[in-house]
C-alpha cells in the first residue's frame, strides 16, 4: 500500500479547510487564546496582595451576620500514606468584629471546635460541656491565632497573620507570618458568590488537608 | 571577747569542717522520735517534693521558663500532653495490666473520635498520643497526678488562681530532694533570669525554695554578724589592751575546749549533731563566762567560788529540767549545755588556781547606783510583766523558725487554705504488704466520698492484673482480632496502639506491682520499696474520722503542729519547775526569803526589758525567743547571786565584783549586738531577747538589786 502510493503520481499535500483571510483569523483568535493562557499563567507565580484588596476580594464578609455551609474534608497524613476523610457543618456568627466559629464534625464521629478570639473548646459528645484543646497557653495560642483569622474569613485579621498572594481571580495563597507556624501556607478558592468554596492547608510535615464547602447560606447586615 | 558566745558557734562550727562531727539539719528532730521518723519517711517520697512559685499577674512565660528547667520533673500549669511526656510511654505499656479489653463497639467508637479529632489542624503531638492512646486514658494519668497536689484553686488560664486576686500558684514538682540547696538556687536564679520582671511578681514559697532561703539568709548573716563583731572584738581588744586588762581573753579558752568536747560527746552520742544544737548549745555553754570573770576580776569579793556555786547550780537546774524534753532537739541542746557548762566551770575552777595572781583583770572603780527610782522600776516590770502574762501567747510553730517575709507568710497562708483544701491524711506502707490493704482503703474512700491516690490508682493488684492480661490476650491472640476487622486506614493510623495490644506484646507482658509513673508515690533512698497512700479530706472534721478509720494514717499538718504543742504542754510543768527548784536552791543557800527574792530581780528587770519589746517585734517571740529567754535566766540569776554575796559577805569593801558583773554584762549585750543586724528570723529571735535581756539585767543588779538587798538587810 505504502509502495503503491510511493508510486502514484497523486498530489498527497493537505488542502487548506479554510481560505487565506479566515486562516488568519483562527491564527489571531488562538494567538488570544494563548495570551490569555500566558496571562492566568500569572496564577502560577502568586502576586503579593494587600490587606485593603483582599477585603474588596472578600466584600461579601463584610457586613455577614451569620453563615452556615456544609464541609467534606480530606487529611493526607504522608508519612503514613494514610487519607482521614472527615464532614460536617460550619457556623460562623459575627458580632462587630467578634466572630464565633463552629466547626462541627459528624463524620467518622461527632466532634465540634468552638473558636473565638480567645479560646479554642473541644467538645466530645453533644449536649456536654466542652474544655480547651490545648490547655498551655502559648500552643493554643499558636494554632488558635491563625486558625481563628482565616476560619472568620476575616480580612483584617488574615493579613494581621498571613502575607498575602493572589493565585488569580477568586484564589488566593495565605503564608504565616510567624516563623514557627506549623502550617506552611493556605490555599483559598472563593464560589461565584464570593464565598469561600475550598481551602488547601498544607502543613510544614507534609501533611495536607483539603476543605471543600457546599450549600453555603450567608446572612447580612440590611 | 566581744562576742565570745558567738565566735563560740563559729568556732563550734570550724571544727565541723574538720569533720569529727557530722551535722544534721533535718526538721524531723523537732518532734518526738515516733513522730519525727515519719515526717522524715515522707520526705523520702517525691509526691512530697512540692514547692509552688506564686506569681501576681501571672504571664505565659512563666510556665515554659519553669518547664523547660531540666530539675523540675513538673510544673502545674498550661497542662497538656507535653506533661506526660515520660511517664506517658510506661503508662500506655501497662494500659492491658490495668484495664480489661474495652468492647470493641466503643474502642470502634473512641478510634472514630479520636480520627476526627486527627483531622483538625491542632498539631502533630496531639495527633501521635491520638495513634496510640485512642482510648484517652492518658487524662486518667493526668488526673491523678493533678490528684496527687492539694491546692484547691480554680484552675483558668492555664494557671491555679487564688480566688477574688491576680495572683496565681504553679505547684512545681523538683527532681531533687530540698537538702539540695544548690540546685533549687540554680532554678530559681533561671527563673528569675528568664522572666526578669516579664512573668508578674514572683513568691517561691515551700520546702525547696525554703531551706534554699533559709541557708541563702544565713549564711549573709554570718559574713555580716563576723564582720561587724570583729570590729567590736578589735575595738574592745583595744580597751582591754589600752587598760592593761588584755590578760581576761586566757579565759575563753576553757570555754572553747567545753564547747569543743560537749560537741564531741553529743555527736559520739547520737552519731551526729544537729545544727540548732551548735548555735543555741554553745551560746548556752557561754553563761559559764560569767563564774569566769566573776573570779578573774581582782578583789571581786570573798566565798566567790561559794557565789559562783548556787550561779552554776541554778543555771543547771534550768538545763536539767528541759533535759527532760521530748523534743529531740531541746533535750540535745540542753545536754549539750549541761555537759558545756559543768566542764567549763571546772575547767575555770582549775585555771583561776593556776594562773598567778598577777594575770588577773584590775577591777575599774565603779559601784551600784543608789537610786529612789528603783522600786518604781521594779514595780513597773512586775506590772508590766503581769500584762504579758495575761496577752503575750508565744507562737512555737516550726514555720516561725523558717526565714519569709509576712508577705510571704500570708501568701502561704492563703495558698493552703483556698478553696475551702483541707490538709491531705497521709500512710506509709511497709514493702511487702499484703494487697487487701490498699483495697481496704480504696473501698473505705469509695463508701465516704473521699479521694484516694494509692498504689492501686496507678495499677490495680496483680490478681486483677493478670485477669486484665488473660482477656487481652483471649481477644488479641484469637482468630479474629479488631485490628485485622478494621480497614487499612485504621490499622495504619493506630498501628502504635495495636502493637501495644498485639499477642506478640501481650506475651511479653507481666504483672507488676510498679513503674516510672507512679514515682510520686514510690519511696526511695531510705523509704525504698514503700508507697504511700494519701488521702484527700472533702470536709472538716473528715481528717479524724480517716484516722480513726485507717491504722497508721497521720496528717503532716498535724504532726508540723506537734512541736509548738508538745512544747506548750512542757513549759506548763518546767516553766514553774524551774522557777520552784531555783528558789529552793537560793534559799537553801542564804536561807532567807528577801535574799531568795533579790536573786531574780536582775531576771525580772531582763524578762520586762525584753518580753514586751518581742510582743511588738516583727520576728515574734518563738521558740528561739525562749532559748534566749533561758540564757537571760541563766545570766541573770548568776548576777543575782554575785550581788547578794557582795551585800551578804564582801561587807561592801570588794568593790571588783562590779567591774565582773560589768564586763559580763557588756560582753552579753555588745557580744550578741550584731544579731540584730541578721535578717534572718531565727537569728533576731535570738538577738532581741539577749540583747534587751543582758540590758534590762544589768540594769537590775546595778540599780534595783541593790536597793533591795540594803532595804532586806537593814531589816
Amino acid at each position: 500500500m505504502f509502495l503503491s502510493a510511493l508510486k502514484s503520481t497523486r498530489d498527497f499535500s493537505p488542502r487548506p479547510f479554510f481560505s487565506l483571510a479566515r486562516r488568519a483569523l483562527v491564527i489571531r483568535v488562538l494567538a488570544l487564546v494563548t495570551l490569555g493562557i500566558i496571562g492566568d499563567v500569572s496564577w502560577a507565580a502568586p502576586k503579593p496582595m494587600t490587606g485593603a484588596e483582599l477585603e474588596k476580594e472578600l466584600a461579601q464578609y463584610k457586613n455577614i451576620l451569620s453563615l452556615d455551609a456544609n464541609f467534606d474534608q480530606v487529611k493526607e497524613i504522608k508519612s503514613l500514606k494514610v487519607k482521614l476523610k472527615s464532614s460536617g457543618t460550619f457556623h460562623l456568627r459575627k458580632a462587630g468584629d467578634i466572630s464565633e466559629v463552629e466547626w462541627q464534625v459528624s463524620k467518622p464521629s461527632f466532634l465540634k471546635l468552638k473558636i473565638t478570639p480567645a479560646s479554642l473548646e473541644i467538645f466530645e459528645e453533644e449536649g456536654k460541656p466542652g474544655r480547651p484543646v490545648v490547655e498551655n497557653q502559648e500552643a493554643q495560642a499558636k494554632i488558635l491565632r491563625p486558625l481563628y483569622a482565616w476560619l472568620s474569613v476575616s480580612s483584617r485579621l488574615i493579613s494581621e497573620q498571613y502575607h498575602i498572594f493572589s493565585l488569580g481571580k477568586k484564589s488566593f495563597r495565605l503564608e504565616p507570618k510567624e516563623e514557627n507556624s506549623p502550617v506552611k501556607a493556605l490555599r483559598i478558592l472563593l464560589d461565584k458568590q464570593k464565598y469561600v468554596s475550598s481551602v488547601l492547608l498544607e502543613e510544614r510535615s507534609g501533611d495536607e488537608i483539603r476543605i471543600t464547602f457546599s450549600g453555603t447560606k450567608a446572612a447580612h447586615a440590611p | 571577747m566581744m562576742r565570745t558566745r558567738a565566735i563560740l558557734t563559729l568556732f563550734l562550727l570550724a571544727l565541723t569542717a574538720c569533720k569529727p562531727f557530722k551535722v544534721s539539719q533535718s526538721s524531723d528532730f523537732f518532734l518526738p522520735p515516733e513522730l519525727g521518723s515519719r515526717l522524715k519517711e515522707l520526705q523520702e517520697f517525691p509526691g512530697a517534693w512540692w514547692s509552688y512559685v506564686v506569681a501576681i499577674r501571672p504571664q505565659p512565660l512563666l510556665c515554659d521558663a519553669l518547664k523547660n528547667e531540666p530539675g523540675v520533673s513538673r510544673a502545674g500549669c498550661n497542662y497538656g500532653p507535653r506533661d506526660l511526656k515520660e511517664l506517658l510511654s510506661p503508662w500506655l505499656h501497662d494500659y492491658p495490666l490495668r484495664s480489661a479489653p474495652p468492647d470493641s463497639a466503643l474502642v470502634l467508637d473512641k478510634m472514630n473520635l479520636s480520627l476526627a479529632k486527627a483531622s483538625a489542624p491542632l498539631g502533630s503531638e496531639i495527633v501521635e498520643i491520638l495513634r496510640s492512646d485512642p482510648l484517652g486514658t492518658y487524662e486518667e494519668l493526668l488526673g491523678t497526678i493533678q490528684a496527687l497536689n492539694p491546692l484547691k484553686l480554680e484552675y483558668r488560664g492555664g494557671f491555679l488562681r487564688f480566688p477574688d486576686s491576680d495572683a496565681a500558684a504553679v505547684p512545681v514538682l523538683f527532681d531533687f530532694p530540698r537538702t539540695e540547696t544548690d540546685r533549687t538556687a540554680a532554678v530559681r536564679e533561671k527563673i528569675e533570669s528568664t522572666c526578669a520582671g516579664k512573668c508578674g511578681e514572683l513568691f517561691f514559697i515551700g520546702p525547696h525554695f525554703g531551706t534554699e532561703r533559709n541557708k541563702a539568709v544565713i549564711k549573709a548573716d554570718v559574713e555580716r554578724v563576723t564582720w561587724v563583731g570583729t570590729l567590736l572584738f578589735v575595738i574592745f581588744l583595744g580597751v582591754l589592751v589600752a587598760t592593761g586588762r588584755w590578760t581576761a581573753l586566757l579565759i575563753t579558752v576553757p570555754v572553747f575546749l567545753a564547747v569543743a568536747v560537749a560537741g564531741l560527746l553529743i555527736n559520739e552520742l547520737h552519731g551526729q549533731i544537729h545544727g540548732l544544737t551548735i548555735a543555741f548549745g554553745s551560746s548556752l555553754t557561754g553563761i559559764a563566762f560569767d563564774y569566769a570573770f566573776h573570779a578573774f576580776v581582782r578583789n571581786s569579793g570573798v566565798r566567790v567560788w561559794h557565789a559562783n556555786m548556787i550561779g552554776y547550780f541554778t543555771t543547771i537546774a534550768v538545763f536539767a529540767v528541759m533535759a527532760f524534753s521530748e523534743i529531740p532537739l531541746l533535750r540535745e541542746i540542753m545536754v549539750f549545755a549541761l555537759v558545756g557548762i559543768s566542764l567549763a566551770f571546772i575547767l575555770f575552777y582549775i585555771a583561776i588556781r593556776l594562773i598567778p595572781e598577777q594575770y588577773q583583770i584590775e577591777p575599774f572603780a565603779i559601784s551600784p547606783v543608789q537610786s529612789s527610782a528603783a522600786p518604781w522600776l521594779l514595780g513597773a516590770s512586775l506590772l508590766l510583766l503581769a500584762v504579758c502574762a495575761v496577752f503575750l501567747r508565744p507562737d512555737f510553730s516550726v514555720q516561725n523558725l523558717e526565714q519569709s517575709t509576712l508577705r510571704e507568710r500570708r501568701i502561704t497562708r492563703e495558698l493552703f487554705s483556698s478553696g475551702g483544701a483541707l490538709p491531705p491524711v497521709v500512710r506509709v506502707h511497709s514493702e511487702g504488704v499484703p494487697e487487701s490493704e490498699f483495697e481496704k482503703e480504696q473501698a473505705y474512700a469509695t463508701e465516704n466520698g473521699i479521694r484516694l491516690v494509692n498504689r492501686l490508682t496507678f495499677l490495680p493488684g496483680l490478681a486483677t492484673q493478670e485477669s486484665n492480661l488473660a482477656a487481652w490476650r483471649a481477644l488479641s491472640c484469637g482468630k479474629d482480632p479488631l485490628e485485622k476487622q478494621l480497614s487499612e486506614t485504621y490499622r495504619r493510623f493506630f498501628s502504635p496502639y495495636f502493637s501495644l495490644v498485639s499477642c506478640d506484646s501481650l506475651n511479653a507482658l507481666a504483672a507488676t506491682t510498679h513503674s516510672s509513673y507512679a514515682r510520686a508515690i514510690r519511696g526511695e533512698g531510705d523509704a525504698q520499696g514503700k508507697w504511700l497512700s494519701t488521702f484527700f479530706p472533702s470536709k472538716a472534721g473528715q481528717e479524724n474520722e480517716i484516722r480513726e478509720a485507717i491504722a497508721g494514717t497521720f496528717s503532716v499538718r498535724d504532726l508540723i503542729a506537734l512541736f509548738p504543742a508538745r512544747i506548750k504542754k512542757e513549759m506548763q510543768w518546767m516553766i514553774p519547775f524551774i522557777l520552784l527548784l531555783n528558789l529552793g536552791i537560793v534559799w537553801l543557800s542564804y536561807r532567807s526569803w528577801k535574799v531568795t527574792l533579790a536573786v531574780f530581780i536582775p531576771f525580772t528587770l531582763g524578762a520586762a526589758f525584753a518580753v514586751p519589746a518581742l510582743a511588738f517585734s516583727p520576728s515574734g517571740f518563738g521558740f528561739v525567743s525562749l532559748v534566749g529567754m533561758l540564757m537571760v535566766f541563766g545570766t541573770a540569776t548568776d548576777f543575782g547571786v554575785f550581788c547578794a554575796n557582795y551585800y551578804i559577805n564582801s561587807q561592801l569593801t570588794k568593790r571588783g565584783i562590779w567591774t565582773a558583773l560589768l564586763i559580763s554584762g557588756l560582753v552579753s549585750i555588745l557580744g550578741f549586738l550584731p544579731l540584730l543586724l541578721a535578717d534572718h528570723v531565727v537569728l533576731r529571735q535570738l538577738g532581741e531577747p539577749l540583747v534587751l535581756g543582758s540590758l534590762g539585767t544589768l540594769i537590775g543588779t546595778f540599780f534595783v538589786q541593790p536597793w533591795w538587798m540594803r532595804y532586806a538587810l537593814a531589816r
